[in-house]
């Protein structure tokens, strides 16, 4: 199993690339859900606001 | 024909453009979680070894996606800018703003995974040359863009403007980019692939096909990423007006456990 992973003389730089694409599309996938939620409760809030 | 422009003409309204955007967020994030899956099992496992760069030329498969990403998305920017700036359409500016960050992020990981090809292949993490100063470059420009929008917060309208104009300027650097390689001698390799005159640089179907999957997952995350931001941005913006109060209390009367 881990000589699939092995990349020669190569393991760092490959793993790392593959690493910072994965750590950088999770972080937009986080900040665009939370920036949603974020505006859809404030304006949930303010509807309420307005209601009482 | 008729529903091309009619299709324009709904999206160029901003109720219209979040109602149908809304139905395609998920398939799309499926899509690009699914192929991005399968572009870099294919590419990092079974993919042939190349002959000259052994193992190391497997970056190409993260490298090469997130580079046609980052003009890609400039290119959408600028246009995006010129639509702002000439027709002040609002989902204009909101495809605008939301594409700049996912760009940035791409630009990002294009100089980074190409340092950290560079160093085994150059012998070093960085050069001062055509390729990558340019490149460089476009990440300072999309971060121009969002930074004039973020300081003039007085009115978002014309925040949008002034990095419309930003935006419209930086795309002289898009052909720079691409055709750096052939007008300046550069140490970075010229392209492996191209749209006209096909693949010149990779062979073998075998090491294309993840290539190819992982352009398509990064364009579905793209779509993905700016129409989600694209929706916040409209809701932001337009928070005053009927539709928003409306879309959001409509999505919350379908789930139940919510009360709005």
């Amino acid at each position: 199993m881990m000589e699939w992973f092995d990349m020669g003389k190569y393991d760092f730089y490959v793993w790392t690339s593959i690493g910072v694409f994965a750590v950088a599309m999770l972080a937009d996938y986080v900040s665009v859900r939370n920036r949603a939620k974020h505006i859809k409760r404030q304006i949930k809030a303010k509807n309420r606001r307005k209601q009482s | 024909m008729n529903r091309i422009i009619k299709f324009y003409h709904e999206m160029g309204s901003p109720p219209s453009f979040y109602r149908i955007t809304s139905h395609w967020l998920t398939p799309l994030l499926v899509l690009a979680l699914g192929l991005t899956l399968y572009g870099l099992i294919d590419g990092l496992f079974f993919a042939p070894e190349d002959y000259q760069q052994g193992d190391s030329y497997r970056i190409i498969f993260v490298h090469v996606p997130a580079a046609w990403m980052s003009m890609f998305i400039y290119a959408i920017v600028g246009v995006a800018g010129i639509m702002t700036f000439v027709w002040r359409m609002k989902v204009a500016e909101a495809v605008m703003m939301a594409s700049a960050p996912i760009g940035a992020l791409f630009t990002a990981v294009t100089l980074l995974t190409g340092m950290l090809w560079g160093k085994p292949m150059w012998g070093t993490y960085w050069d001062w040359d055509a390729r990558m100063t340019s490149e460089l470059i476009l990440l300072f420009l999309y971060i121009g863009v969002m930074g004039i929008y973020a300081a003039y917060d007085e009115d978002p309208r014309k925040a949008a403007r002034l990095a419309a104009l930003v935006a419209i300027i930086g795309l002289v650097n898009l052909p720079i980019i691409r055709y750096s390689v052939y007008w300046w001698t550069s140490i970075h390799q010229g392209s492996s692939v191209s749209l006209m005159g096909g693949s010149n640089g990779i062979q073998d179907w075998d090491m294309l096909r993840p290539l190819l999957v992982m352009a398509l997952a990064t364009k579905f995350y793209f779509l993905y990423s700016m129409l989600s931001r694209a929706q916040s941005y409209l809701l932001k913006t337009e928070q005053h007006k009927q539709w928003v109060s409306k879309a959001i209390d409509g999505q919350a009367r379908h789930k139940p456990g919510v009360s709005s």
